[in-house]
């Protein structure tokens, strides 16, 4: 029955690509007559260079209201400022610009987005005035957040050279130091049709699309071919000494197991899908789960979680055991839990019923999200930029039946080893604990 | 965690901008035998279905009550039906994605499942709802949940700077809350406690229901006469109290040594029923437009400003709240009271006017992109007793604003001497913030 289940594909799609690079995605659904048309850039904050922090994301700000560089008219311009909902976002690894319109409007929407591609102009008043909106959205993200403080400092220290060291928003000197200058370099350097992506999805007709593809798009210069020369971290990083953020807006003690994942993507594939099986497990309400001991039945935790991440991001990140607790005291039996627990799966495996259940959990939440046509542009966008393919997005569920039991003791013996784990701490000024050791 | 910190968020701003296109997505509106008022849209897109119910409550009152934090928090954790474990994995296996905001004069319930999930989800959410066991429930578990849920929200300042908001314009009792004694209060609350909430919140009106997705009318009828049709309501034998709203123009300003200060501010708002609702629609995109414009990009003030209205029985408020740099916070909400003087005084233009008609339009299509946003999108006028037809003649409506219409509004609705604002920051006379600048 499962198996049937998961024979259906995630993403029903078609794709083409323009001979410049550019790739088009469709999916269609034929709800309501509004497309959802997000542009993808393959470049991110890790691609920035030492000193020039924040510059992808602030790009992205400025490219929100940038106008084409070729006039494209009053009407095209009235159309995108006021017949479209439209955002941004930028991550470590992509920046994508989403636009919400009606079928009605998807030609006029190509049309402009074209226009943008081929080049924008900027705008000095508002690289100036962009920058105190940004420093602002930093305040508010880092500097008055506990937990995005908190994430900033971790990460700095989790990572040697590697820029997924850099917050996404910049350093606050850095970000005062950019200049208009850098930011048209990195948009020459980036922002090419090869070297980005275009997700439709919503009620449009395919066969159209492709035509509008071709008129608007078809033309764009591909752009220089660009390598992403990002520093990696060592295969064997060094144990870094507990992180700890003391913050009085901190409401819980939280703590976090931070182990290191090497790049399984490519080689390991197997590997990742059975530590991301077993984050699942972990912090799911399965029987002798770390979730149902620490916040169920200890009552010591008031949540738990664990995330393998490796759909998040292009380069290796980690495997993360992360727990709340009211105050921190009981961090010492908190540990020996969970690493007693780790170790018990090591031993003993996941029954199969188990095993069973905790695909359908990951199934069930998939099938949820994708119920959103944003929301599935969304996902589908981040998770090709992780580099993974849309064939192995697709097969996911199918290759997660291939994951055995055994499957998820090896990678526990072999990844999550105490004395490559990273500690961090969030917590009050006023709260006192003894940090983790790792897992034994 | 996060789940009921996102609650609390939620129903701090009872968004209620009335937003159906019935001519986009045909609804069926029908009423079961029991008296269940329906709203259908058949979607057969999606394997997903959506679904909002609509509770009046019985009292009107803060949703920051001790009482309301522990209620919200049994009721998810199984109510003494299932156990939490089994609620958990009740709402993963079935699919079964439950989300509960109590907000001063009404409750939501939204569920999101599957077509093989709907009678499941149905049948267990109205036992939750019905019947609810909280003696046989582990209360310490979800008052554990409740008490770390309103740790987050003391030291949210978004929350904090808002519940300050409703206590200067509530001063009555029903609003007054001290959090640092929420959580022993929590810890005192009983069985009994909770069977009279779920009196208060669920069972003093027939909910009112928007389905989307995967089913037909008769098999919703169906499933919806076994389930929450067959609800043991206690209807009040009286109407609900009256909130008594104190306007002023207090700034009222809660000194903490953050970086960036929060600023909550309110004014009357006008109720959907009233004939002047369709241009206080208009005249809330104008603000926000006014306001990002001249804060955010003319002079990088703010990151984000948001804009809402509340609706509660016999009040209705507009609602804002922007975050800044503390040592501008001052400046800022001067700005915001000249405004509010300008408008009044000159009125808005006929650019803004037409492109508040034209965002109006926009966003009650742009924002219907699954199955729970529709539901969401069509709940409050459904709540709000309006007929999809009703609805649509809103919008028309809206379309025909002249210029002149919506400046005599304007006049009339924006009360600079009943714009209430409370700012939590640092004050211009502390210390710069460390760092910055």
């Amino acid at each position: 029955m499962a198996g049937h289940l998961y024979a259906a594909p995630m993403f029903v799609y078609e794709t083409f690509t323009l001979k410049n690079g550019l790739q088009f995605i469709l999916m269609q659904n034929k709800r309501a007559p509004i497309v959802s048309y997000t542009t993808w850039f393959k470049v991110g904050s890790a691609d920035e260079l030492p000193g020039k922090t924040g510059l992808a994301h602030y790009l992205e700000h400025l490219m929100e209201s940038a106008l084409p560089e070729v006039q494209m008219g009053q009407f095209l311009e009235d159309f995108n400022s006021s017949d479209t909902h439209s955002n941004a976002f930028t991550s470590q690894d992509y920046t994508y610009y989403y636009k919400m319109v009606t079928t009605d409007h998807l030609p006029l929407l190509m049309q402009y987005e074209a226009g943008r591609m081929r080049g924008v102009a900027f705008n000095k008043d508002r690289f100036e005035i962009e920058k105190n909106v940004i420093l602002e959205e930093r305040l508010m993200g880092a500097e008055n957040d506990p937990t995005g403080l908190y994430s900033e400092q971790f990460n700095s220290q989790f990572f040697t050279v590697h820029p997924y060291k850099n917050p996404i928003i910049g350093w606050e000197k850095d970000i005062r130091a950019l200049t208009l200058e850098d930011i048209k370099d990195f948009h020459k350097k980036w922002y090419h049709p090869s070297n980005a992506f275009i997700i439709v999805s919503g009620d449009f007709d395919p066969a159209q699309v492709r035509t509008w593809a071709e008129t608007y798009y078809g033309n764009i210069p591909a752009g220089p071919k660009v390598e992403r020369n990002r520093p990696q971290e060592p295969s064997e990083k060094p144990k870094i000494e507990p992180v700890i953020t003391e913050h009085p807006r901190a409401a819980e003690f939280y703590l976090e197991q931070i182990y290191p994942l090497p790049n399984l993507k490519k080689q390991n594939y197997q590997d990742l899908l059975a530590l991301s099986l077993l984050s699942v497990f972990l912090s799911g309400d399965f029987e002798g789960s770390l979730y149902e001991v620490l916040v169920h039945k200890k009552k010591l935790a008031t949540d738990f979680s664990t995330q393998c991440l490796f759909m998040e991001f292009l380069d290796p990140w980690s495997f993360a055991i992360s727990v709340n607790s009211v105050d921190g005291s009981k961090t010492k039996e908190i540990e020996t839990i969970i690493n007693d627990g780790i170790d018990q799966i090591a031993q003993t495996g996941l029954k199969p019923e188990v095993l069973a259940l905790v695909r359908r959990y990951s199934y069930n939440e998939w099938v949820m999200q994708l119920d959103d046509i944003y929301k599935r542009a969304h996902l589908l966008g981040a998770v090709l930029n992780a580099g993974l393919t849309l064939d192995q997005i697709n097969s996911l569920f199918q290759d997660y039946e291939k994951v055995t039991s055994a499957d998820i003791q090896r990678v526990i013996k072999k990844y999550l080893i105490k004395e490559k784990a990273a500690t961090g701490i969030l917590k009050k000024p006023t709260y006192s604990s003894a940090p983790l050791s790792g897992r034994s | 965690m996060l789940r009921e910190l996102k609650f609390f968020l939620c129903f701090l701003f009872c968004v209620s901008i009335i937003s159906v296109r019935a001519d986009v997505l045909p609804i069926q509106s029908f009423k079961t035998p029991s008296g269940l008022e329906v709203w259908l849209v058949e979607d057969n897109t999606s394997p997903v279905i959506s679904l909002v119910f609509k509770f009046d409550r019985a009292k009107l009152r803060s949703p920051f009550k001790p009482e309301t934090s522990l209620f919200h928090s049994a009721i998810l954790t199984g109510a003494g039906i299932l156990s939490p474990l089994e609620m958990d994995r009740f709402s993963k296996e079935t699919p079964a994605w439950a989300s509960l905001e109590i907000g001063i004069s009404q409750t939501t319930l939204t569920l999101k499942t599957t077509k093989d999930g709907l009678a499941s989800s149905l049948k267990v959410w109205a036992r939750l709802i019905g019947d609810p066991q909280f003696q046989k429930a582990d209360l310490s578990y979800s008052k554990t949940r409740a008490i770390s849920s309103v740790a987050y929200y003391k030291e949210d300042l978004e929350l904090s700077s808002s519940i300050k908001l409703l206590q200067t314009i509530f001063p009555d009792s029903s609003f007054k809350i001290d959090l640092d004694k929420t959580s022993q209060i929590i810890e005192s609350l009983t069985a009994e406690d909770m069977k009279k909430e779920t009196i208060t919140n669920f069972l003093s009106s027939k909910p009112k229901i928007v389905v989307v997705g995967d089913v037909n009318k008769k098999e919703l009828i169906e499933l919806l006469e076994a389930t929450f049709g067959a609800l043991d309501l206690h209807l009040p034998s009286s109407p609900p109290n009256s909130l008594n709203p104190r306007w002023s123009n207090k700034e009222i300003l809660i000194e903490r040594d953050v970086p960036q200060s929060v600023v909550a501010f309110a004014q009357p708002g006008v109720n959907p029923l009233s004939k002047d609702y369709p241009k206080f629609l208009l005249l809330q995109y104008v603000l926000y437009q006014r306001l990002y414009d001249e804060l955010r990009e003319k002079r990088g003030l703010i990151y984000s400003i948001q804009f809402n209205a509340g609706h509660y029985k016999n009040v209705d408020l507009l609602q804002g709240i922007f975050a800044c740099e503390c040592t501008n916070a001052p400046k800022v909400a001067k700005f915001i009271r000249s405004e509010w003087e300008r408008l009044k005084d000159f009125g808005i233009t006929q650019t803004e006017l037409s492109s508040a008609k034209l965002a109006f339009k926009r966003d009650k299509i742009l924002t219907l992109t699954s199955t729970k946003r529709v539901a969401k999108e069509y709940a409050d006028p459904l709540s709000f007793n309006l007929s999809p037809d009703k609805a649509r003649t809103l919008l028309e409506t809206a379309e025909k604003v002249t210029l002149g219409e919506i400046n005599l509004f304007t006049e009339e609705v924006l009360q600079p001497k009943s714009l209430t604002l409370v700012i939590i920051g640092r004050s211009s006379k502390s210390n710069p913030p460390k760092g910055k600048k």
